[in-house]
């Protein structure tokens, strides 16, 4: 093994194959801090590249390009919120508290020496792994990706949520939306009112591109500041605030980061769960085993290490199914499989005999992959950070912009754009009423994993799967954490801060009344969902149906805590009487997830400010989808800088013409994508 | 306000000057291909397709066999096509009526074709299940690179180890549990069919996103048989053994496994099953199946197949698509539109077994 590992790197010492290395990591690099692009986009438009290359140089400049990839789709992801890719959206929750205390450069630091460690510990237990590869084929029953799921449904589900009802309704909205589209189990189109662009279900890019990051983009021009209020502190040169100080968090909290890449490194092994719950399932898992819960999402470093380091070691660990197999665990996996037929080796047992030593050369990529990403991420970080101090009005039609056409790449799906909008605004209702987004996120991503697997577990294994060991333990641990927490609060201990403002939460029902509308839509959409429902065969709503009835039952418990104050507790007990929010207002404005009618000049309030965001996002999408990107991309730009509300001609143009270049040279010329054009032209 | 003007306009204006670097390279890249490509014919079609991008839009994701064929032949089309530049997009969705349904509605100037489970377009189109909104008997067909057959394959080391095993152990009982990608897939739709002409006792087990993900449930241990393409399981044989071939003629590369036909009378089927299987077997024998949109002109739509043949007999393709473990076998667009038209035709005589109770 150890002269394998030899002469793979030095396979891999050649100007050449340095060069791709190089390169490879550097495009990933950039394409993984555009909203939307990461994952496979980039990918797909190397493949054509390969044709007639030595495999291990192909190899090198895919998984390079990869690796790079998934170290800046969190750059997005703690300066604005908005994941350059859906599996980095765990990195927003303490990534994004960070920023806004103006530690982005710091969270950068902990972001790359995170993925770096977890990288290489991902790539020795790959290499570790090797010859164990083919026992792997009978390891995984549908009892244990149920109970996984399960798992980290259990993990995130109350993470970050006002109430106990509102935690459990956030997860199963995202239930509800994940079985929209073709179900496999009966052939049957749900929810998708005969419009093909739902055929396929919500986009998971759209899902946590909208929710997260447009969500806050309207929260930012709400608010009508920076991400950083403070804009002339010179943060990153400050202690506590440097890129230093990131890494020196991470080498302080190692354990953590060994624990999170090992779990990452379990996950990718599992072919289609690992990747997407990946990060989540280890933020979890750091807020349950941390001495200090209630302190998760308000910016500390522990919440950043986590995600970030199982997000390339989840990448090391999905290697295993794939050349064992050739069963993809995510989407840039099968785009290796793509690779490896252009290239002609044949993943599965074959290639563990004939192509040994390729396998050996991926795993030193991934390693060096990792630690390149990493260092060119600190080098940026205090650059790239200012981003965070761009007033949120300027910013945002830049975010808006790369999402419009990072998502479309990453779907072709026009209907896409209009979806990704809507979970905007949901995501901004969401974080208004203290509603859990990383629920309602991997509840849609484990939707349709629970209902595959739970049909599957009944078809095949019954009660056998007590059986199981690996079951067991899944079951064991989910048993821990739902009792656990009741048996440590008998012990009178871990009441934290949350807790307290909870007993405050006797709201006079008048301050409720502006809620009243999302309790009584939940009960009108679950009703609505459980009749649509109704036309579908039975084992095609069994599932959605229990989901649906669950919310609205939920549901109903909602809407009465707004008249019996008895449940309040339950129901909408973190909702801060104002005069307490006035004071954490001017405590620390960063905790207060939106500023609530912080009147900005002009007596316009944050309210009207965030509708005109929204008003701004769909006025865009209707210009994409009238005009076409290429004319709509300038147009919109003009008429955003023109607007009276932020007049500044010379930006006007500028931006128009950047990025009308930028649409136009590297959407349609260089990546090759077709964007839709004006619906008058075609 | 004014810094944060200016850092917005120096960060695009590196990114502007990155793009256009980028542009230059390709450009020239184009030039050079264009220059390997001169040996094209003056004929005004070649002229056509001359510095054209030709797009093959896959209905599945990267990775599984459609994708494969569309990746191994396009620099063989570009080749004989002469165009600047082929593209594969994939388009997954609707188990794979969203990118069927492109291909089929996109723009009929022979710049974009795109590779179909033509099995499972007819099908579809025989249900008339939503989405379906093509006809197929109006593809414009280009060819059919593989010729590999379905087969039903069963544990290696499990108890059974023939289709009679299989049979008898219904007999005595037993359900048999048939895995299958999804409902209404043309998979799914052979194994029931097949099961319901023997009157076995089964139950299909069917929830995957496409046939590896079946395999890694079959290579669990999971189920009794599954239901895929030969050259799915060349790679697994120590795991997965195939006992019946989903064809009228025996195939060459599996000279031991049965046809469906032969075990039929082999089992005193009834003739009116046998003629249904038959049917059956003529819309699966379709493969991987390239076709162009209707209303391709004429002779673009020549060029088209002249191109894909000879990119059939190219020996670097045939070298190509041996080494990734894939069975070649061309099928010609006549060929194709003969199978269509017959399938079509022929959807009533199995309709029966199709839509019979399990």
């Amino acid at each position: 093994m150890l002269d394998m590992l030899g002469s793979s790197f030095l396979s891999l010492l050649n100007l050449q194959t340095i060069l791709l290395f190089l390169g490879g990591n550097l495009l990933g690099t950039f394409a993984g801090a555009i909203p939307g692009l990461g994952g496979a986009v980039l990918l797909t438009v190397l493949l054509p590249f390969i044709y007639g290359m030595e495999p291990l140089r192909a190899l090198v400049l895919l998984l390079a390009a990869h690796t790079g990839i998934y170290f800046s789709a969190s750059i997005t992801a703690i300066l604005l919120n908005t994941p350059g890719a859906a599996e980095s959206a765990a990195t927003t929750l303490d990534g994004y508290a960070m920023s806004q205390q103006g530690k982005g450069t710091r969270a950068l630091g902990i972001s790359a020496a995170a993925t770096t460690i977890g990288g290489w510990v991902g790539v020795v237990v790959l290499v570790l792994m090797i010859p164990l590869m083919q026992k792997m084929s009978t390891f995984f029953q549908p009892s244990e990706y149920l109970l996984l799921a399960i798992l980290a449904i259990v993990l995130i589900g109350q993470l970050r949520s006002g109430s106990l009802t509102k935690g459990l309704l956030s997860g199963l909205a995202g239930l509800l939306i994940s079985f929209v589209g073709y179900d496999p189990i009966t052939g049957a189109l749900r929810f998708s009112f005969d419009w093909i662009y739902l055929y396929n279900g919500f986009n998971v890019t759209a899902v946590a591109l909208g929710i997260f990051g447009l969500g806050e983009m309207f929260i930012l021009y709400g608010r009508n500041q920076a991400v950083v209020q403070n804009q002339d502190f010179k943060f990153s040169s400050q202690p506590g605030f440097r890129v230093m100080d990131g890494v020196r968090d991470v080498f302080d909290h190692l354990g953590l980061t060994f624990r999170s890449a090992l779990i990452g490194t379990f996950l990718g092994l599992i072919p289609g769960i690992g990747g997407l719950a990946a990060n989540f399932i280890s933020y979890g898992h750091a807020v349950k085993t941390s001495k200090h819960p209630e302190k998760f999402g308000t910016g500390i470093p522990e919440g950043v290490i986590a995600p970030e380091g199982s997000s390339i070691s989840k990448e090391a660990g999905s290697l295993v199914p794939t050349c064992a197999l050739g069963i993809p665990s995510g989407v840039g996996m099968a785009i290796l499989m793509s690779a490896f037929t252009i290239l002609g080796i044949v993943p599965g047992p074959p290639m563990l005999t004939s192509h040994v030593d390729l396998i050996y050369g991926m795993a030193w990529v991934i390693g060096i992959g990792s630690l390149l990403a990493s260092l060119t991420g600190l080098a940026i970080a205090p650059l790239l950070a200012r981003v965070a101090q761009v007033r949120g009005p300027i910013l945002v039609p830049f975010i808006f912009t790369f999402s419009y056409l990072g998502v479309y790449a990453a779907s072709l799906n026009p209907g896409e754009i209009l979806f990704m909008a809507v979970f905007g605004v949901l995501g901004l209702v969401g974080r208004r009423y203290d509603y859990s987004l990383p629920a309602a996120l991997i509840g849609f991503i484990l939707g349709k994993i629970v209902e595959k697997n739970l049909y599957l577990a009944v078809s095949f294994q019954d009660m056998h799967f007590l059986y199981r060991p690996l079951s067991d333990l899944l079951l064991l641990l989910i048993l821990a954490l739902l009792v656990g927490p009741y048996l440590t609060r008998r012990f009178g201990k871990r009441r934290n801060g949350k807790m307290a403002a909870m007993k405050g939460g006797q709201a006079p029902v008048k301050a409720l009344r502006p809620e009243l509308l999302v309790d009584v839509l939940w009960v009108v959409l679950s009703i609505s969902y459980l009749a649509i429902a109704r036309s579908y065969p039975p084992d095609g709503r069994l599932i959605p149906d229990v989901v649906g009835v669950a919310t609205l039952i939920i549901g109903l418990v909602q809407l009465a805590g707004n008249f019996i104050p008895a449940l309040r507790p339950f129901t909408h007990a973190r909702e801060i009487p104002e005069l307490d929010r006035k004071e954490m207002e001017n405590e620390n404005p960063a905790i207060i997830p939106n500023g609530k009618s912080s009147p900005v000049k002009g007596g316009d309030t944050a309210e009207h400010r965030q509708m005109r965001a929204i008003g701004w996002a769909f006025g865009y999408v209707a210009g994409i989808y009238v005009l076409g990107y290429l004319i709509a991309v300038p147009v919109f730009f003009l008429t955003y800088f023109l607007a009276t509300a932020h007049r500044n001609w010379k930006l006007a143009v500028i931006s128009a013409a950047a990025m009308g270049l930028i649409t136009w040279g590297v959407f349609e010329q260089l990546l090759m994508i077709h964007l839709p054009g004006s619906i008058f032209l075609s | 306000m004014n810094g944060s003007v200016k850092r917005i306009t120096v960060a695009v204006a590196i990114m502007a000057a990155a793009l256009l670097g980028g542009c230059e390279s390709r450009r020239e890249a184009a030039q050079s291909s264009k220059a390997g490509s001169a040996e094209t014919s003056q004929a005004s079609t070649a002229e056509f397709f001359k510095g054209q991008v030709l797009t093959i839009i896959v209905p599945y994701g990267p990775g599984g066999g459609y994708d494969q064929w569309a990746r191994l032949v396009s620099p063989y089309m570009q080749k004989y096509l002469g165009v600047r530049k082929v593209l594969v997009v994939n388009q997954p969705g609707g188990g794979g009526l969203v990118g069927t349904d492109k291909i089929y509605s996109a723009q009929p100037d022979g710049l974009t074709i795109g590779d179909t489970n033509a099995a499972g377009d007819v099908f579809s189109q025989l249900a008339k299940e939503t989405g379906a909104s093509f006809d197929v008997q109006k593809f414009n067909w280009i060819g059919r690179p593989d010729d590999d057959p379905h087969i039903i394959a069963v544990h290696v080391e499990g108890p059974y180890k023939s289709f009679g095993d299989l049979l008898q152990a219904a007999e005595h009982g037993t359900t048999l549990k048939a895995l299958a990608t999804g409902a209404g897939s043309s998979d799914y739709n052979a194994g029931v069919i097949t099961l319901n002409a023997f009157k076995t006792r089964y139950q299909m087990v069917a929830a995957f996103t496409g046939s590896s993900d079946e395999k890694a449930s079959f290579l669990g241990g999971n189920g009794d048989t599954m239901s895929v393409s030969a050259s799915d399981i060349a790679q697994i044989v120590k795991h997965a053994k195939p006992v019946l071939l989903i064809t009228e003629e025996p195939f060459s590369k599996l000279p031991d496994v049965p046809t469906v036909i032969d075990a039929a009378r082999k089992q005193n089927v009834p003739e009116g099953s046998i003629k249904a299987l038959q049917a059956m077997v003529g819309i699966m024998s379709m493969g991987h199946a390239f076709f162009a949109p209707p209303g391709v002109p004429a002779d673009r739509l020549a060029a088209l197949r002249a191109a894909f043949q000879k990119a059939m007999a190219d020996k670097e393709f045939i070298a190509s698509a041996q080494k990734a473990d894939l069975y070649l076998g061309y099928a010609s667009a006549e060929e194709l539109k003969q199978k269509t038209d017959a399938a079509v035709a022929n959807g009533a005589l199995f309709q029966p077994l199709l839509s019979a109770k399990q």
